[in-house]
């Protein structure tokens, strides 16, 4: 040991610091960086207000897949209402999310209907409704509010006028009387 | 001295972090929920059940615009005494030909625009109109007729559309 120390010089120390890239530090801590997010805690800040704000503007969420696709619109003044949602995809008609009738070929099944085929009657839609309007108008008495009896329809751009007329005519039947079509905006046309 | 920065850093920088990781995970759940896309509604008025007899127009004297699509075309219907010449009117739209035919296998929406301006032209007041079509007609083409029959802001054509059942 005392060997060994008697052999080292420090010009030797200083040759093997500099090849393994090590500077001698002194004695006292190290001082730690701080993190430097207050800058990327602002832009998170903006982007969450404007999400949260696009969140909520709506008192309908709509939500478009490829069994939803709406159809485009040049109409650019009339926004989406707080209204009961009557939305039929390629696959089934749901009420407010809830699935109410299977659909097979963008029609419904004739078990499903009072009439049977030709008929304009879907049952399971018109109790699903029924049962909503008996709520909404509960609310409406407690509130001294009229209830007024509007539908949103949220359809598949492919959905057939037929489907389209059956859905308003059981609607009709559980006393919807006002019908507003969903559609995306978009649409250019060239009216003169 | 030292030592007192560290401490201030230390009160800055650490407590930030549980609110970045909440942040973001905030904002992917945001970003899933949210809608970029603006919705709109065009009201309409409940269907005419009216399966195969045309209307009673005769003792009317309103002009009680009707347009039918098939997958021929357009097919126009008002109260005979409004008729005008290049209107059909057949009782039977089946084996009628329609009033606009399509144009390059699709509807010719732009002839439909310029006849209902012709009629507008004529029957300044009115602003109803009754909108029907084939079963298998798709909702697509009923919002684009429904835009086209709504005209522009400056120049309204037929706003109020009803809808009718079938092909009358």
């Amino acid at each position: 040991m005392n060997d060994q120390q008697a052999n080292s010089n420090p010009v030797d120390d200083l040759w093997l610091q500099k090849k393994l890239g090590k500077k001698q530090k002194p004695d006292r801590e190290v001082e730690r960086p701080g993190l430097m997010i207050n800058s990327l805690m602002d832009a998170f800040t903006i982007i969450l207000c404007f999400l949260m704000k696009s969140f909520g503007a709506d008192p309908v969420q709509i939500r478009e897949s490829d069994e939803l696709t709406l159809p485009r619109t040049s109409e650019d003044t009339n926004g989406l209402e707080d209204a009961i949602v009557i939305a039929i995809s390629t696959k089934a008609i749901m009420v407010q999310d809830n699935k109410v009738a299977d659909l097979r070929d963008g029609a419904v099944d004739e078990s499903f209907k009072r009439d049977g085929m030709d008929g304009l009657l879907i049952n399971p839609l018109l109790d699903a409704l029924k049962e909503r309007v008996q709520h909404l108008k509960m609310l409406a008495a407690r509130t001294n509010n009229p209830f007024e009896g509007m539908a949103l329809v949220v359809a598949h751009k492919d959905t057939s006028f037929r489907l389209i007329t059956e859905v308003l005519y059981t609607a009709g039947q559980a006393e919807f009387v006002k019908f507003k079509f969903v559609a995306a905006e978009g649409a250019k046309y060239n009216l003169e | 001295m030292p030592k007192k920065r560290r401490k201030e850093q230390g009160f800055e920088g650490d407590p930030l972090i549980p609110i970045m990781n909440l942040v973001c995970m905030l904002i992917p759940l945001l970003l899933y929920g949210a809608i970029f896309v603006r919705y709109m509604t065009l009201d309409v008025n409940a269907p005419k059940i009216a399966q195969g007899q045309p209307q009673e127009q005769d003792e009317n004297k309103s002009l009680n615009l009707t347009v039918m699509i098939t997958d021929q075309g357009f097919h126009f219907k008002v109260n005979p005494i409004h008729r005008l010449p290049w209107m059909n009117m057949s009782t039977d739209t089946a084996s009628a030909g329609p009033d606009i035919p399509k144009k390059d296998d699709d509807w010719d929406f732009a002839e439909f625009n310029r006849k209902l301006k012709e009629i507008k032209d004529l029957h300044r007041e009115e602003v109803n109109i009754i909108l029907g079509a084939e079963d298998d007609i798709k909702f697509e083409v009923l919002i684009k007729a429904m835009d086209h029959s709504r005209g522009t802001p400056e120049s309204p054509l037929f706003p109020v559309v009803t809808l009718t059942r079938g092909v009358v």
